[in-house]
């Protein structure tokens, strides 16, 4: 019965300020919807990569891998031997088709039949005899997506050469999305397609474990036999860093989100202290008061979260463009093409709504409810409570601070702590800021005393009703300080990698066969193309390196097998402190320098081994002898010189060139050259100016940082409807005040004046007091989330607009924000408003 | 800004309304609250409004006081024909030469007592030290003199009806408009501040309008006036008279 009229009285409220109601379904929309949209997108990747995966594996248990790839001739011999064992080779790499990434896997049709990885459900339709040496097969969807039918012939780029290939058939199956991107051809044509010679990438197998027991003890030290899933984790384990930053993206925006969420929940309790004092008065219970409010907010928060995850799962669409585009820039070729949305990611995505709005109405109705009803009555004993509550706030605050960055500078590797401690210094941070924002308008005020009634009122109806401005500026600096914290974060990372970048690139310039995907340099230079570097007259000094995959004891990591310019120690970005003999151990004593993610994940330093496994000499022990700043990957890379490599390995191939030209030399001159005299040779290779590498490569990081981007100007647009939402109710419960002063003779101008002054000075301390926080904030991700999630060390910088956009932002958002009521309240009827109680 | 002519000598008008209707609209249907009213007040003069709950006084005031605009009819205050006036006019005679008064909720809740009298003295331009120099022989009449720091919300509602009366009254407006001033005080608090109403506004020469409910009220004013149908008729307030009941 009660519950029944107290809800109506709800609804009723919400009824007479709609705007109030949008306002809180906004802010609760926009906050589930960037989470779950993160969500959705990590999710839908990772799914992606367990389908393709699927695709790529099949029913395989093993596989047999090499150091350099499985020899042609041992796959022959190991069929002859064991003709009872399922067994198929694999070749797979990327192509391109148009400007589209695939991957190529290339399969003995014949073996192929019991791994059941090409054609689930429907083996008959696969035109197996088809695949002749130009026939490929492409799966059903990419075909149509392309615009290919059976028959047609399409052009298929790979590092060194362009090849017309026939559409053989197409792939059907039962899970379309598990075939997105992938191109099926004959071994034999993908082999010299790849150029891999007479080499395997691996073979897959389908064994019992006593099978396997026994093929393991007949390989030669050369080969390994791995178990399927094994590949399957290291590739996840590559992408994780990424996927960890952009949950903590995510995280950010949802503490944004759910403080807004607070503030909203707050505002709408807060505003109605009076009538719940009445309804007390009456007699109503405060469990019940307590029990309606509650009520209020899951009502609320159900329809907010509702739309939110729906906005979530359309954002996603976009945001995973963006991370598939990463992960094929940084780690693999992934074709994400279907936002994977489940029952599981709607329900969590409600339940993080649902559960902020709880939280947050909980800790505002607990004190409505409990407020003495006479003083609730008296505005003056409300502001009067909250005054004295604020030093009790800011000491919980500085106490939660110092815990936060306690826990933050702690040698602790944890993620998780590092997320508690950025919580606790946000929570904290945001506990002093209503006693700042008192004391700081007290100070204006007096400032400002007997100046214009105008300035004066502004300036003192802040501290009056710090109540509800103190919540509307926190709200500010939160959001605010939490773009200016990403802001610092994306450009300290930027510099970094900028001035790493200027320190890696040593050469004038750099040869290389153009690559399939922007950052893998996957094609080996023609012995024609070498010779012409070496007997050019402008060059001074070469450089050469060879990219490879190496399997070690912690699992594949990308290496560089390099000669270094002479005289030219790359010493600089060798971070551990022994620099210089780190470098003379590394060309003379065949130690191998590690990146620095690789040393931060596996606690590795300087002196330590590594067991790599080798062509030659199967595993054998390396010595660490340096850790080297290395912002290209963040799973970690090997650097080994080539007179180590060529002692355990037998390629004598070299993927880049680098050049330094004779100090008369002109380099963008003798570049240009170099490029008519290498157009002649049979080979395409491209040759890039340093600056060229350079400018890409920050081209390629801020494409990582796209997501970022995208999920900092969401949190804005979130801060955006809580400030909006938190001005409009301060203001709009003032109308009567502000119809008095225009009953006294204020004119409309002057109260937009003042309306706006009110939020400007707001907006100014929210601006001001958000840049410690932000640059908190910061030191955080940088040295803590990020550090422990990519493994990369790196200097904090504030860029120079950072803080006047800072500024400049939260002064725009709460005028614009201020703009609304103040132009409602200046054009709405005194009258009216004077009978309004 | 003060572009309007104002006389205070008592022979001359400070309110003529002629012919003025006014209207609500309720569910879209006009509804008439004023019909064809005519008023004329004397500089000088005091003049009492009674009249039933709803009969329309407080939005004649309104009208008046230039905060509800003008439907139909002709009103002219202080010389100033209201039709003809912008915004921005009738804000500066508002500002200028009107002192309101309302039953309740009258002073800026933001600003302390000393600040709310003087307000209407700082938004005309008035020097600090000229405006404390007005304040303080107001704050000593209204009895609030220890209290000008005080912020409204400790002030009782009697205390809060004077600061009222003397924002209303610092800039010595011409005409001050009071609706129900006393309506939530007891009779004896009313009476003091009526008595002190009264009083400021004949040393300062001002005509006064006073919507009130109460006999004794409507006795201390030059002329009393019923609301009645949309229309002003003359009475006689004496309490013998039982004539009308409000
Ligand atoms: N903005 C409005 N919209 C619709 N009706 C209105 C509006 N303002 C006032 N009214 C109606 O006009 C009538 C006259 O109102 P008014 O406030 O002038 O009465 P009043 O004589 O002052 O009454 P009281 O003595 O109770 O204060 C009332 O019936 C009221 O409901
Ligand atoms: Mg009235």
């Amino acid at each position: 019965m009660v519950a029944g009229y107290l809800l109506k009285s709800s609804f009723t409220f919400y009824r007479q300020h709609p705007l109030q109601l949008l306002l809180s379904v906004l802010g609760i929309v926009l906050g589930v919807g960037i989470v779950t949209a993160v969500l959705i997108t990590n999710s839908s990747s990772k799914r992606a990569f367990a389908l393709s995966s699927e695709a790529l594996y099949g029913k395989s248990t093993h596989q047999i891998v090499g150091a350099q790839g499985v020899d042609q001739r041992f796959y022959v011999n190991l069929r002859q031997q064991h003709s009872h064992l399922r067994i198929s080779p694999v070749i797979e790499g990327p192509v391109l088709i148009g400007d589209e990434v695939m991957s190529l896997i290339g399969i003995d049709p014949f073996a192929e039949v019991p791994f059941a990885r090409l054609t689930t459900n429907t083996p008959s339709e696969t035109n197996w005899d088809s695949l002749d040496f130009s026939g490929l097969l492409l799966s059903e969807l990419t075909a149509e997506r392309l615009n290919l039918s059976v028959n047609d012939t399409f052009s298929v780029r790979t590092a060194n050469q362009q090849r017309q290939a026939t559409l053989a058939g197409v792939l059907r199956s039962d899970n379309p999305a598990a075939r997105q991107g992938l191109l099926v051809g004959d071994i034999a044509m993908v082999q010299s397609l790849l150029q891999r010679g007479d080499k395997l990438d691996r073979i897959d197998l389908i064994l019992s474990d006593t099978e396997a027991r026994e093929l393991q003890d007949s390989l030669p030290s050369n080969l390994k036999l791995n178990p399927a899933a094994s590949r399957h984790q290291t590739m996840l384990a590559m992408t994780r860093g990424f996927q960890i930053n952009l949950t903590a993206m995510s995280l950010l925006s949802l503490l944004v989100g759910a403080f807004l969420i607070h503030n909203t929940m707050s505002f709408t309790v807060l505003q109605r202290r009076e009538l719940f004092a009445v309804k007390r008065t009456i007699g109503i219970q405060s469990r019940s008061l307590l029990a309606s409010i509650l009520g209020e907010a899951v009502l609320i928060s159900l329809v907010g979260s509702t739309i939110g995850v729906l906005l979530g799962w359309l954002l996603a669409q976009q945001l995973i463009k963006l991370t598939t585009q990463t992960i094929n820039d940084l780690y693999f070729v992934l074709h994400v093409q279907q936002v994977w949305f489940t029952p599981t990611l709607f329900f969590s995505g409600l339940l993080l709504g649902i559960g902020c709005s709880l939280i947050a109405a909980t800790l505002s109705a607990m004190d409505a409810a409990k407020t003495n009803p006479v003083q609730a009555h008296q505005r003056s004993a409300t502001e009067e409570q909250t005054r004295k509550l604020l030093p009790v706030l800011a000491s919980t605050g500085v106490v939660v601070l110092l815990f936060g960055v306690a826990l933050a500078t702690s040698t602790s590797q944890s993620l998780l702590l590092g997320f508690v401690a950025l919580m606790l210094i946000i929570v904290g941070y945001g506990l002093l800021l209503p006693l700042i924002s008192l004391r700081a308008s007290r100070f204006l005020k007096r400032a400002f005393s007997g100046s214009s009634p105008i300035l004066s009122m502004a300036t003192g109806s802040i501290e009056r009703n710090i109540s509800r401005t103190g919540l509307a500026i926190a709200a500010l600096t939160i959001a605010v300080s939490s773009t200016f914290g990403v802001d610092v974060m994306i450009g300290s990372f930027r510099q970094s990698v900028d001035q790493w970048l200027g320190n890696t690139l040593q050469s004038d310039a750099y040869i290389s066969v153009p690559t399939t995907v922007s950052t893998r340099t996957d094609g080996t230079l023609h012995p024609s193309v070498i010779a012409a570097i070496t007997n050019n007259d402008n060059v001074a000094s070469i450089s050469s390196g060879l990219k490879l995959k190496v399997r070690t004891a912690l699992g594949e990591f990308d290496t560089l097998a390099l000669v270094p310019h002479q005289n030219q120690p790359i010493g600089i970005n060798i971070i551990s402190d022994n620099s210089a003999s780190a470098w003379q151990a590394f060309i003379q004593d065949n130690a191998i320098l590690i990146s620095e993610p690789l040393a931060t994940k596996y606690n590795l330093a300087a002196g330590d081994t590594l067991s790599i496994f080798t062509e030659i000499h199967g595993d054998a022990n390396f010595k660490i002898s340096g850790v080297l700043r290395d912002y290209a990957s963040s799973h970690g890379q090997l650097t080994i010189h080539r007179n180590t490599f060529n002692q355990y390995w037998h390629s004598r191939s070299v993927s880049t060139l680098g050049m330094l030209y004779k100090d008369e030399v002109d380099a963008g001159q003798a570049t240009e050259e170099l490029r008519t005299q290498l157009l002649n040779l049979k080979q395409p290779v491209s040759i890039q100016a340093n600056s060229e590498i350079h400018k890409n490569s920050l081209a390629i990081f801020d494409r990582t940082f796209e997501v970022t981007r995208v999920l900092r100007w969401l949190t804005v647009g979130v801060a955006f409807v809580g400030i909006f939402s938190a001005l409009l109710a301060l203001n709009l419960e003032r109308a009567r005040e502000f119809a008095v002063l225009r009953a006294t003779g204020i004119s409309r101008l002057q109260l937009l004046m003042l309306i706006s002054l009110q939020t400007l000075w707001m907006g100014l301390l929210a601006g001001v007091l958000a840049i410690p926080l932000g640059w908190a904030m910061a030191e955080i991700l940088i040295h803590v989330i990020n550090q422990r999630s990519f493994g990369w060390s790196m200097q904090s910088f504030i860029p120079n607009h950072s803080i006047r956009s800072t500024l400049i932002l939260s002064c725009s958002a709460a005028l614009l924000a201020g703009l609304y009521p103040a132009w409602k309240l200046s054009k709405s009827k005194i009258a009216r408003q004077l009978r309004d109680e | 800004m003060n572009n309007t002519g104002v006389n205070k000598s008592s022979n001359t008008i400070a309110i003529a309304v002629s012919g003025l209707s006014h209207a609500y609209n309720r569910h879209t249907q006009p509804r008439p609250i004023i019909k064809h009213l005519d008023l004329t007040v004397k500089c000088q003069e005091s003049v009492a409004v009674v009249g039933r709950s709803g009969s329309g006084k407080s939005t004649l005031l309104n009208i008046i006081g230039a905060l509800e605009p003008v439907q139909s009819g002709d009103v002219s205050v202080l010389g100033n024909t209201l039709t003809g006036l912008n915004d921005s006019e009738r804000t500066a005679l508002r500002r200028h030469h009107i002192g309101y008064i309302y039953q309740s909720f009258n002073l800026i809740p933001t600003l302390n007592v000393a600040d709310n009298i003087t307000l209407p003295l700082a938004l005309i331009g008035v020097k600090t030290s000229q405006r404390t120099a007005a304040l303080l022989p107001l704050l000593d009449a209204i009895g609030l003199s220890g209290r000008s720091e005080d912020y409204p919300d400790v002030l009782s509602g009697g205390e809060q009806q004077r600061v009222a009366i003397a924002r209303a009254l610092i800039h010595q407006p011409a005409l001050v408009l009071a609706d129900e001033p006393t309506g939530n005080l007891d009779a004896q608090s009313g009476r003091v501040i009526l008595g002190l109403l009264n009083e400021l506004v004949t040393n300062q020469g001002s005509s006064l309008v006073i919507v009130t409910h109460s006999l004794e009220v409507a006795s201390q004013a030059n002329r009393t006036l019923i609301m009645r149908g949309g229309q002003l008729d003359e009475v006689d307030p004496s309490p013998v008279n039982g004539s009308f009941a409000w």
